[in-house]
């Protein structure tokens, strides 16, 4: 299923969008379409951003305008993209490897695990088995850098977010919010529910530790753990 | 030639054009609010325009001259003085070594640009010189911070051979007069601009919107009448950009800026356009802006013909010193 529309969001992007929904086979068409630009871009590219059911492509006018001496560098954007739709969609050959990312559960970080219980009527190790029981997809980098907005959560552990946001979520909180889970990877204010934290860096000297189209899996550690793992 | 912080004031960092290729990792652009300020300042001490600059919110800041420095000021929102003598803006400017600037009240704008000969040193991080405290780049200045400038320029070289370096000394040519900040900011329609209701679009276009004090280099807040959807909308995220005007459920606009976030959920109900970045970095806390609408291919062609203004500047500044 192709696109919906596409759209200029200002004189410098254009956004492709395809059905709203948060969805695998959709998000893997935004992933293959963000490959094929990067790997041979129009003139005048500078970057893209995939989201669930979007990709949005930043380009310069002025370079357009320059080399080309095109005035509406949006028509010329836009049939720049319709020719990598119709290019062969890559196939994927080797297996996508799978992040696997320790988290430990303890109350002392997963401060809303208790509060959590009551809301979804699970116990606390139901809910740990149940976030770790699933493969996630990382849809999307956003909000800071490095978060990853990764999914898709069991049904049992959807739950709004909080009707008022804690004013400071430390970096490496793990947390949930409707079909999502994600982590914080500098103290912050944060509306997510708080389940456990990593000790891994989600960004560190210039470079984030997911990539939109990572597959993520959690595995439970102790505190103990969580200690060594921090100090190597 | 370098500079130490000796009050932060309100809020300064450095910055240059901006930090492109990395906002699918989640770090924004960053860079000057005010990039045609910042490019003013930087061609005036024989700078490449895109150099990192100091940016300066408002007054109180105050700085101490440990070298001899060439530097030029662009912007508002404060003016320089040494001591009680006014340092001109938007000129070349000698300051000797020992002096000490304060950044004081001025009555408009927000923004002021503070270039130094050769740019201000800053760990590039990124690819850019831009301060963005979470991505690990740079940081809001504190007292005590030292600053440095990098190599001077040829053409700084021969700005300097024009002035008299024995005391303060401003060059008797500069960028021309200054131009009052526009009440108006203009706009693209947003992709959900038709989401909005008919009373809302006339509110929008017909009616004013005050800056509110939540407002920082991440965004700006503002207040006015409501702006309503015609159906409540549940929105997955996508990318936003500055510029991008979102209203958040308590029906108020917010417009965001070089540090916001590059992914968001509310509906969008209008872009404001690239030129118009720099009148609205000018706008402050209890500034009240009105927005007008505008067809995307006159944005186009004003963003084309604001590049060629630069490039003219930059041509007159060289035949002012003569290379």
């Amino acid at each position: 299923m192709g696109p919906k529309s596409m759209y200029r969001i200002s004189e410098k992007a254009i956004t492709i969008a395809w059905e709203e929904k948060i969805d695998l086979d959709i998000h893997r068409q935004v992933m293959q379409m963000d490959a094929s630009i990067i790997a041979d871009p129009f003139i005048g590219w500078i970057e893209n951003v995939p989201a669930y059911h979007t990709l949005t492509i930043f380009y310069d006018p002025l370079v357009i305008h320059r080399r080309l001496q095109v005035d509406d560098s949006f028509n010329y954007v836009e049939q720049a993209i319709e020719k990598y739709f119709q290019l062969p969609q890559p196939v994927s050959t080797s297996d996508i490897e799978i992040l696997k990312v320790p988290v430990c559960y303890d109350l002392s970080f997963g401060i809303d695990l208790t509060e959590l219980s009551h809301t979804l009527g699970l116990d606390i190790e139901e809910i740990v088995r149940l976030h770790t029981s699933k493969k996630y997809h990382v849809f999307m980098l956003g909000f800071l850098p490095g978060f990853p907005y990764m999914g898709v959560l069991p049904d049992a552990l959807t739950v709004p977010r909080k009707h008022i946001p804690s004013l400071k979520v430390p970096a490496g909180t793990v947390a949930i919010a409707s079909q999502q889970t994600g982590i914080y990877p500098v103290d912050s204010p944060g509306g997510w529910h708080a389940i456990g934290r990593t000790p891994v860096s989600l960004f560190k000297e210039g470079k984030a530790y997911f990539e939109p189209g990572d597959i993520v899996e959690f595995y439970s550690i102790s505190l103990q753990e969580f200690d060594q793992l921090k100090k190597a | 030639m370098s500079i130490r912080i000796r009050k932060a004031g309100i809020l300064s960092s450095l910055q240059d054009h901006g930090r492109f290729g990395f906002r699918r990792f989640g770090v924004p652009s960053s860079g000057s609010m005010d990039q045609y300020s910042a490019a003013i300042a930087n061609l005036l001490v024989g700078n490449h325009r895109q150099e990192a600059v100091l940016e300066i919110t408002m007054q109180g800041l105050q700085v101490e001259f440990l070298e001899d420095s060439l530097v030029a000021f662009s912007g508002n929102g404060s003016r320089p003085y040494v001591g009680n003598q006014p340092i001109d803006i938007n000129k070349p400017v000698w300051i000797p070594q020992y002096s000490v600037m304060d950044l004081k009240y001025h009555s408009v704008g927000c923004h002021l640009y503070m270039a130094i000969a050769g740019g201000w040193i800053q760990e590039t991080v990124m690819s850019s010189r831009s301060s963005y405290a979470a991505a690990g780049a740079g940081h809001s200045l504190v007292a005590g911070d030292v600053l440095q400038g990098g190599q001077p320029s040829q053409r700084a070289v021969k700005i300097v051979e024009q002035l008299d370096t024995s005391k303060i000394n401003m060059a008797h040519w500069g960028y021309g007069a200054m131009e009052a900040i526009p009440d108006t900011v203009r706009v693209l329609r947003g992709p959900e601009w038709y989401d909005f209701t008919s009373a809302s679009h006339d509110n929008w276009m017909n009616t004013l919107y005050t800056v509110t004090t939540s407002s920082n280099r991440m965004g700006y807040r503002l207040s006015g009448n409501a702006l309503q959807l015609k159906h409540a909308k549940e929105m997955i995220s996508t990318a936003v950009m500055m510029g991008t005007v979102q209203v958040t459920p308590d029906e108020n606009p917010l417009i965001l800026l070089a540090d916001a976030q590059t992914t968001g959920g509310y509906p969008r109900i209008a872009q404001v356009i690239e030129v118009d970045f720099p009148v609205l970095a000018q706008k402050r806390p209890g500034d009240k802006i009105g927005f007008v609408l505008v067809e995307p291919d006159i944005a186009e062609s004003l963003f084309i013909s604001n590049e060629k203004q630069l490039l003219r500047l930059e041509k007159a500044v060289q035949s002012k010193i003569g290379i």
